[in-house]
């Protein structure tokens, strides 16, 4: 694992010219909390939280998708990892990625259980929160983590995205001590 | 120009600007950084946009240029606090010019696109500013063609974020449009404009 970790971090390509990012052929570019927070509150003021969550989670999901397919690919043991190395493998480069760290709280079929105390908008939720004067919320807010589970779920397993739900039921922003995400992988 | 941009980008990549083995967060410039493909900013935006339809395309572009604006202030006004910007650019920054070069140095690593020209008038308070390969405009004219509308929603919020943080006191003394989108002509160029913003009533 260490191996296709290093890999992809030196994996990336700066055109100066274009002042545009690759990491591992996909053009990609650093965002800070500040923006994804507030763009996000922005969407849920305008659409309501489910509906932006959808809107998310499928544009975090659809992005991420083939990233994750190259790389279960380019991993020449992926065939004989268990699904729970498989996704620690993803889960890995989710941190090199900055998302936060995710760990498999409880596995039961097709049902599995994520949890994360540092998901990123979280963490940025909070980074902003006394000076934006955000409270508490009543919902949960780490859409895109939800999105990005999907595409490591649909990776791991070999499935579509669209076999593959993902909803968080609680967030530390919403007063929880972990986010938790109830993942199923239809049959 | 004072501020080496060649030299604020080698040392930007030479920080190793990935998530902590531990934590997996990228706490960078005095702010949170994150990477995604390119598809998942854009997309989101536009899908948006999409989803609200045309009879409130109006309301759904100030959102996300109003995300930006705040972004642009709070992200770069931290960055110009960090430990980051005193080692690296401070010591060249003699005037506002300088100021805004050093912003422009930084913004030109993160994978926006690049801003290749900056005009600003400190007199009148105005920027002019030229990006390109901004990167909304690859992934709009694959998936829709030209575009009749200026698209880069992002940088427009970071046009006039740029003059808060030079010339203001807070947030929304600015306000910027896109006067040429490479989503519209084709081409690769987009520019933006950024100045005061009018009071109402104003004596």
């Amino acid at each position: 694992m260490k191996e296709i970790i290093r890999q992809i971090q030196a994996a990336v390509e700066i055109d100066p010219e274009r002042s545009r990012i690759r990491l591992a052929g996909h053009e990609v570019a650093y965002h800070c909390e500040k923006f994804s927070t507030r763009i996000i509150r922005g969407l849920e003021d305008v659409l309501g939280v489910e509906e932006a969550n959808a809107l998310i989670q499928q544009a975090a999901s659809e992005s991420l998708y083939q990233p994750l397919t190259e790389l279960s690919q380019a991993e020449t043991n992926w065939a004989n990892l268990t699904r729970s190395e498989r996704l620690a493998l993803i889960f890995e480069v989710f941190k090199i990625l900055g998302y936060g760290a995710v760990t498999i709280a409880e596995a039961n079929g097709n049902r599995t259980k994520v949890t994360s105390s540092n998901s990123y908008l979280a963490e940025g939720f909070f980074e902003n929160a006394e000076q934006w004067r955000w409270s508490k919320r009543s919902a949960p807010f780490c859409h895109d983590m939800c999105g990005y589970l999907r595409a490591a779920f649909a990776v791991s397993d070999g499935v579509p995205l669209d076999r593959v739900t993902v909803k968080e039921t609680t967030c530390r922003t919403m007063g929880a001590e972990l986010c938790t995400f109830e993942v199923e992988v239809a049959q | 120009m004072s501020i080496d941009h060649n030299a604020v980008r080698e040392a930007f990549l030479s920080m190793g600007l990935y998530g902590d083995p531990e934590n997996g967060l990228i706490r960078r410039f005095g702010v949170l950084l994150y990477i995604a493909p390119v598809d998942y900013w854009v997309a989101r935006e536009l899908d948006f946009i999409s989803k609200m339809g045309a009879s409130a395309r109006k309301l759904s572009e100030n959102v996300l240029i109003d995300a930006a604006h705040w972004c642009a202030y709070g992200t770069f006004g931290g960055i110009m606090a960090s430990a980051e910007w005193a080692a690296m650019i401070a010591p060249h920054i003699q005037t506002v010019h300088d100021k805004l070069s050093g912003l422009v140095a930084v913004t030109n690593c993160l994978g926006w696109g690049h801003i290749s020209d900056f005009q600003l008038d400190e007199q009148n308070q105005t920027l002019e500013l030229t990006v390109e390969h901004s990167y909304y405009v690859g992934y709009w004219l694959d998936k829709y063609g030209k575009s009749e509308r200026p698209i880069c929603y992002m940088w427009t919020g970071v046009a006039a974020g740029y003059m808060d943080l030079l010339f203001g006191n807070k947030v929304h003394e600015f306000a910027a449009e896109e006067v040429e989108c490479a989503a519209v002509t084709g081409g690769t160029r987009c520019r933006f404009r950024a100045e005061r913003l009018k009071k109402k009533f104003a004596l």
